[in-house]
């Protein structure tokens, strides 16, 4: 079996009864169907040279089997998800998991945009960072970044929960409606009805729950609650300055 | 002499009119609009149509056979309507149609839900689909619809693989006639419980929905994301892609090439159920200009035939279908005309439209969420008046009489198959539908804009 080398020497020990599979000389409809079915019976299964090809992992259903992607992937990556475990060696493209509802993908790089794009369910854990409109559009699940999101992270969230532990580009969180932003680090601006709020004990609790669970240390800097005021929620002709200028 | 008879008869209340001469450029309605806008401090929003008139299909006649070719018995020979959509990716399911007419995408939210199923129950009974617009697929829609388009638009409402998998077609909206360039508005009357719910949206605020999609941009990114629902959906459904008519040409060719199986365009006569007013009329091409271009643009990529062309916005009877196939469509999609036929505007609970300040034939307050007949609602006391049986049956007739309609201008025409129609069955009665639709003009060969022989 041909190797991307580059991603090989990453890789955690994958177990000995996993499944292999060559992306290369498969085009995407096959490769998916051929991971649908093995994942249905496979605990792991293993996907070699991606290359950053679009669309791998495209709505599988599993959730007892864990696809390892060997090498950085393209575009909508582990989209529609409905339960699947996936891990993605390497970077990842557009659309990482959109429309997800359940399931869970693991990043072992960085992501380009939209990572999470109106997804309802399931979790994104993003170890490098996060692109711009990382969660755009969510409506729920969550997604934790151990780096920066880009700007317009967390854009039009309407449920849902947004993790960024290295700051954040311009106009994050702007125009949500109930998405919750959780950002410690930089931020280099809020974006429009964009509303910092103090933590309460309930989000302590939540978020030291999801560290412990994720094993990620508390971050050194502080963490900034984001939330929508909800002034862009209704029309009001006292509002006319705000609906000008956005 | 007094002073009423050495002054000018023009400045005279009362005398010959002339107190009551209205400015053609502040006429009462500019009037109150503006004092209208000085009391909300916002544009106007909207439900129903535009408010002007334009170039439209009502301004092309057919020209029915007589010495050079023969028409069929009109009310003897048959004449076939099924319409295939979606073949060209290969499809499991295309979408299989007994008529070239189908409901178009309105929402759960905009309507009732009685409404989506009375249009999903009239659709199935005529061997059609209806689509679910942007609110999500609703329970008693998929229930009703034999074949149901799955709209995903750019807020993804309830978009998910087990919804994905329900649809008989997927169609990816790129905007609407209505209000090109802007996304769906739903008023906080309307976002009640069930409908918060679907769209995950705090309850009774107003609603703006997103314009851009979330997760792709140009004509490349859309390339992947079609192969995408392809793969989601293992190739069973065609996909469609909805754009309202602006830059037809080009934006015809870029669906194409990103390989959307079917085309939707919707002039600008296309209706919403709330829009900023001005969009209504002030933002798109009409429907009519929209065909030919789109036609035009298949033609010129070798694909007219293998993409497929459906046109909606303002298509009211079996006329407007037939000319709408013969410039080039292979089926239009109704929205407003159907709504009507459930009960839009019938002259039905007056004093709900005396409340709203408007009467029937003129009620264009969708956005209020006051419907006094039940449909663009969700009051639950006005939902109930829509009574579900009785509105299907009565778009069932509507549809009916369309597809006859179409039959026999086509059989008029000498064609045993309405997709038979062709734009040389076709002359416009004024210039600037000639010179739109790209048919001669009555008593010519002139097609205004186009060099002769060529």
């Amino acid at each position: 079996m041909p190797n991307d080398t580059s991603t090989e020497t990453q890789l955690p020990e994958i177990m000995p009864d996993a499944v292999h599979i060559d992306a290369e000389g498969l085009d995407a409809q096959e490769l998916n169907r051929q991971l649908r079915n093995l994942s249905q019976f496979h605990s792991y299964v293993v996907v070699h040279n991606p290359r950053a090809r679009h669309n791998l992992g495209i709505g599988l259903e599993s959730s007892s089997c864990e696809i390892h992607f060997l090498g950085s992937v393209g575009y909508y990556c582990g989209g529609f998800n409905a339960g699947a475990n996936i891990v993605v060696h390497g970077n990842a493209g557009w659309g990482l998991g959109e429309a997800m509802a359940s399931g869970r993908i693991v990043v072992k790089g960085s992501t380009a945009w939209a990572a999470g794009a109106g997804m309802r369910g399931g979790t994104i854990i993003i170890e490098g960072d996060g692109g711009p409109r990382t969660g755009i559009a969510m409506k729920g699940g969550d997604i934790f970044v151990i780096g920066s999101v880009g700007f317009m992270s967390g854009f039009m969230a309407h449920r849902g929960k947004l993790v960024a532990l290295g700051g954040a580009g311009d106009a994050l969180g702007a125009s949500m409606y109930e998405g919750r932003i959780f950002v410690a680090g930089p931020v280099a601006s809020l974006g429009a009805d964009a509303l910092e709020r103090e933590l309460d004990e309930a989000d302590l609790r939540e978020l030291s729950k999801d560290f412990e669970q994720l094993g990620l240390p508390w971050p050194q800097e502080p963490i900034r609650k984001i939330e929508a005021e909800g002034r862009l929620w209704y029309f009001d002709k006292h509002e006319g300055r705000i609906w000008r200028s956005i | 002499m007094s002073g009423a008879e050495r002054a000018g008869s023009g400045d005279l209340p009362g005398r010959n009119g002339g107190g009551m001469r209205e400015s053609p450029i502040w006429d009462r309605y500019v009037i109150e609009e503006i004092q209208a806008k000085a009391d909300l401090g916002r544009y106007r929003i909207s439900g129903f149509s535009l408010h002007r008139q334009l170039p439209r299909l009502d301004d092309l006649v057919f020209l029915p056979a007589a010495m050079t070719r023969m028409p069929l018995e009109g009310y003897r020979e048959n004449c076939e309507t099924r319409t295939v959509l979606g073949r060209r990716h290969g499809c499991v399911r295309p979408l299989d149609l007994s008529i070239p007419v189908y409901i178009t995408s309105m929402s759960f939210g905009a309507l009732s839900w009685n409404a989506k199923a009375a249009l999903g129950r009239a659709a199935s009974s005529v061997g059609t689909c209806t689509c679910t617009g942007e609110g999500g697929m609703l329970t008693e829609e998929r229930e009703e619809s034999t074949l149901l388009v799955y709209q995903m638009t750019p807020s993804r409402y309830l978009l998910d693989l087990e919804h994905l998998r329900q649809a008989d077609a997927i169609e990816v909206a790129m905007g609407q006639g209505a209000k090109p360039g802007t996304g769906g508005l739903l008023p906080g009357a309307k976002v009640a419980d069930r409908v918060a719910d679907m769209r995950t949206l705090p309850k009774g605020i107003d609603q703006r929905s997103a314009v851009r999609h979330p997760d792709f941009l140009g004509a490349d990114d859309m390339e992947v994301k079609l192969e995408e629902l392809r793969i989601a959906t293992d190739n069973q459904v065609p996909i469609f892609v909805k754009m309202p008519a602006c830059r037809v040409r080009e934006d015809v060719m870029i669906a194409a090439k990103a390989g959307a199986d079917v085309i939707v365009i919707d002039g600008m006569e296309g209706a919403t159920g709330a829009s900023p007013e001005l969009l209504l009329d002030h933002t798109g091409i009409p429907t009519i200009a929209a065909v030919s271009q789109a036609r035009q643009a298949l033609e010129d990529m070798g694909l007219y035939g293998v993409v497929n062309l459906v046109v909606s916005g303002g298509i009211k009877n079996g006329a407007d279908a037939a000319k709408a196939l013969a410039l080039g469509a292979d089926a239009v999609a109704i929205g407003t005309a159907a709504l009507i036929a459930l009960n839009c505007n019938a002259p039905i609970y007056l004093e709900d439209y005396d409340r709203l300040g408007t009467a029937p034939g003129f009620c264009h307050h969708c956005h209020t969420g006051m419907c006094p007949v039940g449909i663009t609602t969700q009051e639950p006391e006005l939902v109930e008046r829509l009574e579900v049986e009785a509105a299907a049956e009565r778009v069932e007739n509507f549809l009916n009489a369309m597809v006859m309609e179409m039959t026999l201008l086509a059989k008029a025409c000498g064609k045993s198959n309405v997709h038979n129609l062709e734009s040389e069955d076709l002359r416009a009665l004024t210039i600037e539908a000639a010179a739109m639709a790209g048919v001669p003009l009555a008593g010519t060969d002139w097609i205004p804009g186009r060099v002769r022989g060529i």
